[in-house]
């Protein structure tokens, strides 16, 4: 049986470690397989890929300015800048889902898809690990494989202050070559800009996409997973860890 | 599309593969090559040693040197591949040799 952690609020470094912590117990046999709802308290955060250099990807000065905390994740990707959005977790066995990186992903992001379309959005799932809704992202997904378990964590945009993300994250020009825009700004929206619902509407929805068609509970971490998470905070609030590219 | 240049002295090249994810390769001082991007390694800890691999090759086919690190250790690479590795190696060492 699935255990949905209910939509929380932790800081940035906290976010990532209790993911992990969730994972490494699911691989041990101490948790049951998980879905996580969370956000980033504010002023938000930008969490950078694990291969990505945070000094290529952001204005680390306008970060720091802005208060926005930085954190480096355990999966690869890209940089995200969390701020009006709901962030997923997903821990559990590799054999849960199909076999291959690909097929997990797409079966994965069709949660979210599912979940959209309970607001009125249809939307689309864009390989490698996207999903579009008119052609522009509205969520963006994150995996690894460790031990035999697949931990995927995702967000999926309710607000968007472009200018705000964009003085924060600066991607390379050379991510626009595949496709047909002019600006990064104009590859991207959210929820709040294709349907009126509220970001609790958007929670209910996506809490609904992610559990149909599955036996589950709500639960909280677990004292083992409390104490991991203790422990591994310590790496995601470092430099070595979040500068070490 | 790709880029080759200098930065802050170093040589440094990106390629974003169509449809996948953005490479960027640079030489770091005493050679080191040092690897990052939004790309996906499984595990995590083969891009060190494709790294490693990268920065201790003298002479040889980076190409075939890539290949058989990446199917002797099991490495899957998304959104990127060995072909791009290659070409990356072969871009910084090319800015390294001709730029002033």
């Amino acid at each position: 049986m699935w255990r949905i952690i209910g939509l929380e609020t932790r800081n940035a470094a906290d976010n990532m470690a209790i993911d992990d912590a969730i994972a490494e117990c699911v691989a041990s046999g101490l948790s049951p397989p998980t879905i996580r709802f969370y956000m980033w308290r504010e002023p938000g955060a930008v969490s950078i890929g694990r291969f990505q250099s945070a000094a290529d990807e952001l204005d680390i000065e306008a970060c720091r300015r802005l208060g926005i905390e930085i954190v480096r994740r355990r999966t690869g990707g890209g940089a995200v800048f969390h701020d009006s959005e709901i962030t997923y977790s997903v821990a559990a066995p590799e054999w849960y889902f199909s076999p291959g990186i690909h097929g997990s992903y797409h079966e994965i992001c069709s949660c979210i898809i599912r979940g959209l379309s309970y607001l009125g959005i249809k939307a689309d799932f864009r390989p490698i690990n996207d999903v579009i809704v008119n052609g522009k992202k509205i969520s963006g997904s994150a995996q690894t494989r460790r031990n035999g378990v697949i931990l995927q964590h995702g967000t999926i945009l309710y607000g968007l202050d472009r200018q705000k993300m964009f003085t924060v994250l600066r991607p390379s020009r050379l991510k626009l070559s595949d496709k047909p825009l002019s600006s990064f700004t104009d590859g991207v929206t959210c929820v709040k800009e294709v349907t009126g619902a509220s970001i609790e509407q958007l929670y209910e929805a996506l809490l609904r996409g992610f559990t149909r068609g599955k036996e589950w509970r709500l639960g909280s971490p677990t004292e083992n997973e409390l104490a991991l998470t203790k422990a591994m905070i310590k790496k995601y609030e470092s430099g070595e860890w979040n500068f070490s590219r | 599309m790709e880029d080759e240049r200098l930065s802050h002295g170093k040589p440094v090249m990106e390629i974003k593969v169509p449809g996948g994810k953005l490479v960027r390769m640079s030489m770091e001082d005493g050679g080191r090559i040092s690897i990052s991007g939004d790309f996906f390694v499984h595990p995590e800890e083969g891009l060190e040693a494709i790294e490693d691999a990268l920065s201790g090759l003298e002479e040889g086919d980076a190409r075939a040197v890539l290949s058989s690190l990446v199917r002797d250790m099991g490495i899957q690479l998304v959104g990127f591949d060995v072909d791009v590795l290659a070409r990356l190696y072969e871009g910084i060492r090319h800015v390294e040799n001709n730029w002033p």
